[in-house]
């Protein structure tokens, strides 16, 4: 490994927006796998056969999961999108030096 | 009284050996340099547990060998298996780790004591320690002084080493001028009855002092200076591994039932491997000369061979006592079983959490849980529900329905003698816990009173509720019941739902849209009450007072069960910040909870699941 890939591996570690960053989707992943578990559950408690009343609540629920699924996929998005940009630009200056 | 009168004849017992001797003074100082250099050791150390030894101890304690490992190494490095013991007490009280965990690090703290001996033995006698501890001692106090947490840690932890070394020195030169005085060995019990006797004044010795690294040096040093025979020392040592579970017994006087069902294992493990030690007496001797022959050990250096005879029973006791373990747990378990209270008593909360501010904030934690399953309990007794009914699969309309009778209950009788009680020893113990904590634990255990205090107010709340629900359940009026019948499936669905999130393991746990659902639902539900009262009165199916009274317990239902999704909230949070933080930042606002609720799912094309499901496993 050359020098230089060193450095920025040390410094993307020192970096502390970066590594915020990264522990944050690392996060949301997480919740987002377990929105998606929880989501299944619920489905096949649905199709087991509940009464009327327990199906309606746990559509409900399931339609605010899909919600909760929707936003986190779009901040994901979001922050992946920023942590590449990050990445890409100092790339660029490394090139410029 | 007992204990002053103890304390007064050791006291005149000691100042009669002054008078006599100044070496007995000087060997006396030694003891006591040295258990000061241990209480300095331990100070130390608890600098360090701010967070960190508590993540490697929850960490390192997964599985028995994980445990024992955990156990040698912390005692190694420490060189205290009293610190050790307490330490894990307050854990296991704290509920950080199981009672199995906690006998597999108490087996490696007695495995991993012996290192001392092989440090003192090896080390300690041969070189003029002194000359080390005048260092330690001063840069140690320097540091003690220094304001910096970890530096002051880091001071008392090198000041107490540099009086364990000054001790051992002290010790070392009295007996060294005893021995031309006065010769001990003649005072030696040879067989059997020698024995017995010296592995009593072992126990004896190390639970004045509690501390068997203290008996022990003062045996080494005793041998090393042949002020007792070699066999004695032997008894000695086997004896002070039994008085050493004194620090763990007196440490669980204040610790919860598991706490003391650890130092029940202590003492049983130390005991049994005491046992071992002097049935195989001569056996054991033998192959200690055995392994000091192949270890090159003179023959002569009974100091070393004193370090392998500590280490050799104490490694039998565990290969002898491992495949017990279970058995050992389940025999703890009905031994000393869970008291169940007619009056609510913490559990997790003891005076061994208060100063570990990591350990604190989880006995914080556990205890509001203890609390909730009190209030739980008496809020579902309240409505006329069974608990069990409830943890069950059953629909709660068939619990509804099945029970229409109210289920006597004293709602102020439980208040006061499990919640308030409950509830002002946590109040109590957070203001004397908070003391060490950090802004970020204070915030949390801050949080975890206000959810104390909710339930507190929601059982206000039960209480007029239960009175009213009382006495309508049996009313003549069909449509006054099932409209209180509504409120308790309102009330009964919810608390369904919690103990369903409480039944989730810690990894699958997703509190944000269970709680947002019922959060609509109840919403829903207030709204279609008010359209059926007006539509009983209306229909004159009930009375003006009637609606009076099941609007204002409508109200009191509202306010429990808002405070019940709150407390929630508060209890059944991820347990890491980050993680919490994230999952809050996905929180929904009302519009877009309302723009959820009336999408069809099915018709949702912005992203389809198989699109999710590729970007969150990228």
């Amino acid at each position: 490994m050359k020098i230089n890939e060193l450095i920025n591996l040390a410094d993307d570690y020192l970096n502390s927006k970066n590594r915020k960053q990264k522990s944050k989707i690392k996060c949301l992943k997480h919740i987002l796998k377990k929105l998606r578990k929880r989501e299944k559950k619920l489905e096949s408690k649905r199709q087991k056969g509940v009464n009327d009343n327990d199906k309606e609540k746990i559509s409900s629920e399931l339609k605010l999961i899909h919600a909760h699924r929707k936003k986190g996929l779009t901040l994901l998005k979001q922050l992946q999108q920023e942590l590449n940009e990050a990445k890409k630009s100092k790339k660029d200056k490394a090139g410029d030096i | 009284m007992y204990r002053k009168a103890v304390l007064l004849s050791i006291f005149l017992v000691l100042s009669y050996g002054f008078w006599l001797s100044p070496d007995i003074k000087q060997i006396a100082a030694g003891v006591a340099i040295f258990l000061f250099g241990m209480l300095l050791l331990e100070e130390g150390f608890k600098a360090f547990t701010g967070g960190v030894l508590e993540k490697i101890l929850q960490k390192s304690t997964k599985g028995l060998f994980k445990s024992m490992s955990f156990g040698v190494i912390t005692t190694t490095m420490m060189q205290s298996s009293s610190l050790v013991s307490v330490i894990t007490i307050s854990f296991l009280s704290a509920g950080l780790i199981t009672l199995a965990s906690g006998i597999g690090i108490i087996f490696g703290a007695n495995l991993g004591t012996t290192t001392g001996a092989w440090l003192i033995a090896g080390f300690g006698i041969k070189v003029k320690i002194s000359a080390y501890a005048m260092p330690l001692l001063v840069f140690g106090v320097i540091l003690v002084l220094q304001k910096q947490k970890d530096l002051k840690g880091l001071g008392y932890v090198l000041a107490g080493v540099g009086f364990l070394f000054l001790g051992i020195s002290y010790m070392k030169e009295g007996f060294e001028t005893f021995r031309e005085q006065i010769d001990l060995t003649a005072y030696a019990v040879s067989g059997f009855k020698g024995l017995l006797l010296y592995t009593l004044i072992g126990i004896l010795a190390t639970v004045i002092m509690q501390s068997s690294h203290a008996t022990l040096v003062l045996i080494i040093t005793a041998l090393a200076s042949q002020q007792v025979t070699y066999e004695n020392a032997l008894a000695l040592a086997i004896g002070s591994n039994i008085g050493t579970t004194i620090t763990a017994i007196l440490g669980s006087i204040s610790a919860n039932i598991n706490g003391k069902r650890l130092a029940a294992a202590h003492l049983i493990f130390n005991a049994v491997t005491g046992i071992i030690a002097i049935a195989m007496i001569s056996n054991l001797i033998m192959l200690v000369d055995w392994i000091a022959q192949n270890l090159d050990i003179d023959n002569d250096n009974y100091t070393l061979k004193l370090a392998i005879f500590h280490t050799l029973f104490n490694l039998i006791g565990i290969i002898v006592m491992l495949p017990f373990i279970n058995r050992l747990v389940t025999l703890l378990m009905r031994l000393l079983p869970e008291k169940t209270h007619a009056i609510a008593e913490p559990v997790y909360l003891n005076k061994a959490s208060i100063e570990l501010p990591e350990t604190a904030v989880e006995a914080v934690r556990k205890e509001t849980l203890n609390l909730y399953h009190y209030f739980f309990g008496i809020i579902c007794h309240g409505l006329s529900l069974r608990v069990r009914d409830i943890k069950s699969d059953k629909p709660v309309k068939e619990i509804i329905e099945s029970e229409k009778k109210p289920i006597p209950v004293n709602i102020q009788e439980e208040y006061t003698n499990k919640i308030k009680r409950l509830y002002g020893a946590i109040v109590d113990f957070i203001s004397q816990a908070n003391e060490n904590m950090t802004q970020e634990q204070m915030n949390e255990v801050y949080e975890l009173r206000s959810a104390g205090r909710l339930m507190l107010e929601s059982i206000k709340g039960a209480k007029h509720l239960h009175k009213n629900l009382s006495r309508h359940l049996n009313d003549p009026n069909p449509y006054i019941r099932e409209e209180y019948n509504k409120i308790r499936y309102r009330l009964g669905s919810i608390l369904r739902g919690l103990a369903e999130l409480e039944k989730d393991p810690d990894e699958e746990r997703i509190v944000l849209p269970t709680l947002e659902a019922m959060r609509q639902e109840m919403k829903q539900a207030d709204e279609q009450f008010f359209n059926d009262i007006d539509q009983h009165i209306r229909a004159h199916h009930i009375t003006g007072t009637m609606a009076t009274s099941l609007m204002n317990d409508n109200s009191y239902a509202k306010q429990i069960a808002k405070k019940l999704l709150k407390i929630a909230t508060i209890l059944f949070k991820n347990r890491d910040t980050t993680m919490h933080e994230v999952e809050q930042s996905l929180q929904l606002d009302e519009q877009e909870i309302a723009d959820a609720l009336r999408a069809d799912k099915n018709t949702d094309k912005d992203c389809s699941p198989e699109e999710k499901t590729d970007h969150e496993d990228k």
